[in-house]
């Protein structure tokens, strides 16, 4: 998986090329980890994303815990894979998903 | 006709097993978004797996993470647009259909790391069965499509 990251004053948008399962997702997870301080706002866009499995649920969740606290979290252009998942897991109910 | 591969249940090996049922049934499966189901549940059962079935038992009788490996083997068939994928390894008994769903109507907050992977699988795939034979976990999903 490639990550992109682009930082606009207190926004920073993440593109993902790939996919994000239990191997991927530690990557995500730091790339975020550094990205947090200062952001009010996370974009996350899954454009290139192909599939994401449950230990990529796990980081978007640290990941909106995180922001809730400080800003707003967006998910981007999610196919139709990852888009079932979130349904799934009832994450769609609190997930900003664009 | 059944393909089948043995390993070592590592997390290093998730990558040949994910592999080799790619490579199965990207012959007949030509929806996108089937394909990419069935790849995250291998991913999910073999996880499992790997992390947990060959683990030493803490003090409450549950498997540490990580902390031993063994055996698997996994078998595809694909016959009559329905793909099954059997997980068989001879780690310690769990059957993973016994375990409660996950709610996943909490917010962010409350929601507990763990028990989605294989709430996934169980909505995403048409079936699931779990039987211990012969001292072996034996884990089925199939797919219709």
């Amino acid at each position: 998986m490639t990550i992109n990251k682009t930082q606009n004053g207190d926004e920073v948008i993440i593109a993902l090329e790939g996919k994000l399962d239990t191997t991927t997702a530690p990557n995500l997870d730091a790339a975020l980890k550094e990205s947090f301080s200062g952001t009010k706002k996370m974009v996350l866009d899954f454009t290139d994303l192909k599939f994401i499995s449950s230990a990529g649920l796990r980081v978007i969740l640290n990941a909106q815990k995180v922001m809730n606290d400080q800003g707003e979290l967006v998910i981007k252009n999610a196919g139709p894979q990852i888009q079932e998942v979130f349904e799934i897991t009832g994450f769609s109910d609190f997930l900003k998903i664009e | 006709m059944d393909k089948n591969i043995k390993l070592e249940a590592t997390m290093d090996n998730l990558n040949v097993v994910t592999g080799f049922v790619d490579d199965i049934i990207s012959e007949h499966i030509t929806d996108e978004l089937v394909h990419d189901q069935i790849i995250v549940a291998v991913e999910e059962i073999y996880v499992n797996v790997a992390h947990y079935a060959y683990g030493q038992l803490d003090e409450n009788g549950d498997s540490i993470p990580d902390s031993g490996t063994g055996p698997i083997e996994v078998i595809v068939s694909d016959e009559n647009q329905e793909v099954t994928i059997t997980f068989i390894d001879g780690g310690l008994k769990y059957n993973p259909l016994e375990k409660p769903d996950p709610d996943v109507t909490k917010p962010p907050s409350e929601r507990q790391i763990g028990g989605l992977g294989i709430f996934m699988v169980k909505k995403t795939m048409t079936s699931m069965t779990y039987k211990y034979e012969d001292n072996h976990n034996v884990l089925s999903f199939s797919k219709k499509y």
